[in-house]
């Protein structure tokens, strides 16, 4: 059976194209969430392999998301995806529980090796 | 069709500040520009050209119709926070950004008559894009943590589409330092013209020289 993913980001475009990686590459994508808030409810409800998620996000973003999964699940597997690839910023989603940054834009390869990775 | 700039507002920052100073900035945009330009070429597939960057004094009140007098635009702004704070705008005629959707949407020239929901989804993804592709240079070479809001998108003739944006639009009381790139998307065709724009506060040009030892 393959993996299940969750994918959160604010922008339904990239929501779609991350999709579309995974699917193309035979991951079962179960959800999609536009906040953080979502992601974590959702996080819940589909119990997914992986959640790939976005860091600047309304409402909630994704580094409180993250705090918020891996309290619910401390063995949740998180990638971040986000724009912002500055180095504090990558630390703190790691601290918070991230298994792994990727940097927006990004080719497919580069996000299905990370997803590789997180969920070896 | 490109956006055409007021001649009249393009070269003010000389008169405010020091050779030193405008050249620490025109450095700073350059580095953010630069890498923001790798970012936008990796989203579209294109080759992306950039500006020399330019630092602009804008009249007080909305800036953009100054920016972009007479032709309807798109502009994805996002609120800069952190050790410095301002805002970012990305601005492109309306045709433009519809071409840049296209691309980003790998669908064909011209096939896109109207900025629904998923072309304006690509276009706020490509200012998050920008901005945080070009905070990210910013934050290495001045050493500063920087966060940035979720865009908002406004269209329109310059003057609607800051309307549309509410609270997040752009304007200033006095006159405010702008710092500005120009991005040039090759296509077999034509040239896609785009603004990016950087709009610290005032304190945050003093905390920028501060961190480039620029007095």
């Amino acid at each position: 059976m393959s993996s299940t993913v969750l994918v959160c980001d604010d922008a339904v475009f990239m929501r779609t194209m991350v999709s579309d990686i995974l699917s193309q590459a035979g991951f079962t994508v179960v959800g999609e969430a536009e906040n953080g808030k979502q992601a974590v409810e959702k996080y819940q409800q589909l119990k997914p392999d992986l959640v790939t998620m976005d860091i600047i996000m309304p409402e909630m973003g994704g580094i409180e998301a993250v705090k918020q999964i891996t309290q619910l699940d401390p063995s949740a597997r998180i990638l971040m995806c986000s724009a912002m690839g500055q180095q504090a910023l990558v630390q703190e989603a790691l601290q918070a529980g991230a298994r792994d940054f990727v940097v927006k834009p990004f080719q497919p390869s580069r996000v299905l090796e990370a997803v590789q990775r997180v969920l070896a | 069709m490109t956006i055409r700039r007021d001649a009249q507002s393009t070269d003010g920052g000389t008169t405010l500040m020091s050779s030193a100073r405008l050249d620490a900035l025109r450095e700073v945009a350059n580095i953010g520009a630069g890498h923001a330009a790798t970012a936008l070429s990796t989203l579209t597939g294109t080759r992306i050209m950039i500006s020399v960057p330019m630092v602009n004094v804008v009249p007080p009140g909305d800036f953009v119709p100054e920016i972009a007098p007479d032709v309807e635009i798109v502009a994805v702004q996002m609120t800069m926070s952190g050790d410095i704070s301002g805002q970012t705008v990305f601005l492109l005629a309306t045709p433009a950004g519809l071409r840049l959707a296209e691309r980003m949407l790998r669908r064909k020239r011209g096939t896109s008559q109207s900025l629904g929901q998923l072309e304006q989804s690509a276009l706020k993804e490509a200012g998050n894009i920008l901005a945080g592709a070009y905070l990210t240079a910013l934050s290495e070479f001045l050493r500063m943590a920087l966060m940035l809001s979720p865009p908002s998108l406004a269209t329109g003739d310059p003057a609607n589409a800051l309307r549309t944006l509410g609270d997040h639009a752009p304007r200033a009381d006095s006159p405010i330092l702008c710092v500005e790139t120009e991005f040039f998307l090759e296509e077999p065709v034509e040239s896609l013209h785009g603004f990016f724009l950087l709009v610290p506060d005032q304190s945050a040009f003093d905390a920028i020289f501060r961190a480039v030892r620029v007095d």
